[in-house]
């Protein structure tokens, strides 16, 4: 029974895996779904394929990756540093804190409108969707990692005549690193998101739209083909971030936490 | 270098923790602090340290010179044993290179040669107290504070620290004052133990102890302080 259960634990979730995907592909094949409604995986993949090769998607890539890119930089900056400053100081905190949770709360499409109306078509308005939804989880993380920034360590720094910037740069940022790359994680998903849903009403480039594109001419392989590089992307971003902490987080024990 | 306080009075909120307390401590001497759990023997230190706000009075110290061992070994879990012993010398403005090479050095004779690219988790409870001995005398400290530095230590640990703190003390010819609540560890360090009262804390008693170094444990002349101190607290 426990080989079993080994066996269980290795291969279950890789052949589930498989079961579906091969009753989809099955279920395509044989015409129970309409191809209209759903394609069958081995149709997408070759589709993906097809567009990635023929050169048609990397103009679109490059319009996505590059607001996502940009977006996260000015996330990890501003939610950063919005993170700190109410991790130090409970006024700063008391000011900012409802801004950002109720800003978080509003549903983003519905910013649509205005967002074309301060910052027209293109890459402004998706840096900026990207940006916003990708600080909160940032600054939250930031917040809780100074808050947990045992006090101690910077009496001990003060006690050593460490300067502010010295403080800064040796205790505080390597102390928020554990908590803030989990957190951009989840920001880059989040500006992906932002960005995306940009291009779908309000670009003429970049993922999104093609997406929206494909899915108006149902064109339903390319459109289920557009949301796997969707998927990967966030994927990749998030190895990226899982790479980064593996180099950058690199102390053992509890005190990392 | 000497330390003088003269009237010093320290609050937190509305609470007098210390209330127009004078001391004077020569340079070179070893001067232990005791009282009791509350009395604000930390809040002196920290205050002496600059790292509390004055209600009152005056302290002339060089706090520039300063080497501090808390209770808990407050070490940056994501530097290692030679980068944080080489922190108080980068805070002091000496190079990365500089700091290691004279950390690298000094952990060398105080026993943490092997040990210089551990991280402190790695380390044991007696071996991050005596990596934060060795950040505090690695500055070239004229004044070191040290705050129930040994207290959650066994007694082997503790001994050994003991002896180092002697031998460091003894080589830099600095100031040290040290908070402690065991009776034995005040005598066999100090050369003088101030007992302090309960909060708002003043001095209550001043014990010279007159022994020879190295002085013996349990040695009865050792007892007999260690009796009068008690009888103070």
């Amino acid at each position: 029974m426990p080989r079993l259960r080994a066996v269980a634990d290795r291969f279950g979730a890789p052949l589930s895996f498989l079961c579906v995907l091969a009753l989809w592909e099955t279920s395509c094949r044989l015409r129970w779904v309409s191809p209209v409604l759903l394609s069958a995986p081995s149709r997408i993949v070759a589709s993906l394929a097809s567009l990635m090769g023929s050169g048609a998607l990397t103009g679109d890539l490059a319009a996505t990756a590059s607001a996502l890119l940009l977006s996260l930089a000015i996330a990890l900056a501003a939610g950063g540093a919005l993170g700190v400053g109410m991790g130090l100081s409970q006024p700063t905190f008391r000011l900012i804190h409802p801004y950002l949770v109720s800003l978080n709360a509003i549903p983003k499409v519905a910013l649509m409108p205005v967002l074309v109306l301060w910052f027209g078509l293109g890459l402004p308005p998706k840096v900026f969707l990207g940006a916003f939804m990708g600080s909160f989880p940032i600054a939250m993380a930031a917040y809780g990692g100074v808050r947990s920034l045992e006090s101690d360590l910077l009496m001990m720094a003060r006690s050593f005549g460490a300067g502010r910037m010295m403080i800064l740069r040796e205790v505080v940022l390597p102390g928020l690193l554990p908590h803030v790359l989990p957190a951009l994680r989840v920001a880059a998903n989040y500006a992906l998101v932002g960005v995306l849903i940009v291009e779908f009403f309000a670009a003429d480039r970049g993922l999104g739209y093609r997406i929206i594109v494909y899915s108006s001419n149902f064109q339903t392989e390319a459109f289920f083909a557009l949301l796997l590089l969707v998927a990967a992307m966030g994927l990749a971003c998030a190895s990226t971030v899982g790479f980064l902490e593996r180099r950058l987080v690199r102390w053992p024990g509890e005190e990392r936490a | 270098m000497s330390l003088v306080i003269r009237d010093l009075s320290v609050r937190r909120g509305d609470l007098a923790v210390i209330d127009r307390l004078d001391l004077e401590i020569a340079p070179g001497e070893f001067v232990a602090l005791t009282g009791p759990s509350g009395c604000g023997k930390s809040t002196l230190l920290n205050a002496i340290a600059g790292l509390v706000p004055l209600a009152g009075g005056a302290i002339e110290a060089e706090r520039g010179s300063l080497g501090c061992v808390f209770q808990r070994p407050m070490l940056l879990p994501w530097r290692t044993v030679l980068d944080n012993a080489a922190f108080g010398l980068e805070c002091r403005g000496a190079s990365v290179d500089d700091a290691r090479s004279r950390a690298r050095t000094f952990l060398e004779k105080v026993g943490l040669g092997r040990f210089t690219g551990y991280f402190p988790n790695e380390l044991s409870e007696g071996m991050k107290q005596r990596l934060t001995v060795a950040r505090a005398f690695l500055v070239e400290p004229r004044l070191v504070l040290m705050d129930e530095p040994f207290s959650s230590l066994d007694e082997t640990a503790r001994r050994e620290l003991q002896d180092l703190v002697l031998d460091l003390w003894a080589k830099s010819k600095c100031t040290v004052l040290f908070v402690s609540h065991y009776l034995e560890e005040l005598v066999y360090l100090a050369d003088r133990v101030i007992v302090l009262g309960p909060r708002p804390t003043t001095v209550v008693k001043t014990v010279p102890v007159q022994l020879r170094r190295p002085r013996g444990i349990g040695n009865e002349g050792m007892l007999g302080l260690m009796e009068s101190v008690q009888r103070c607290r």
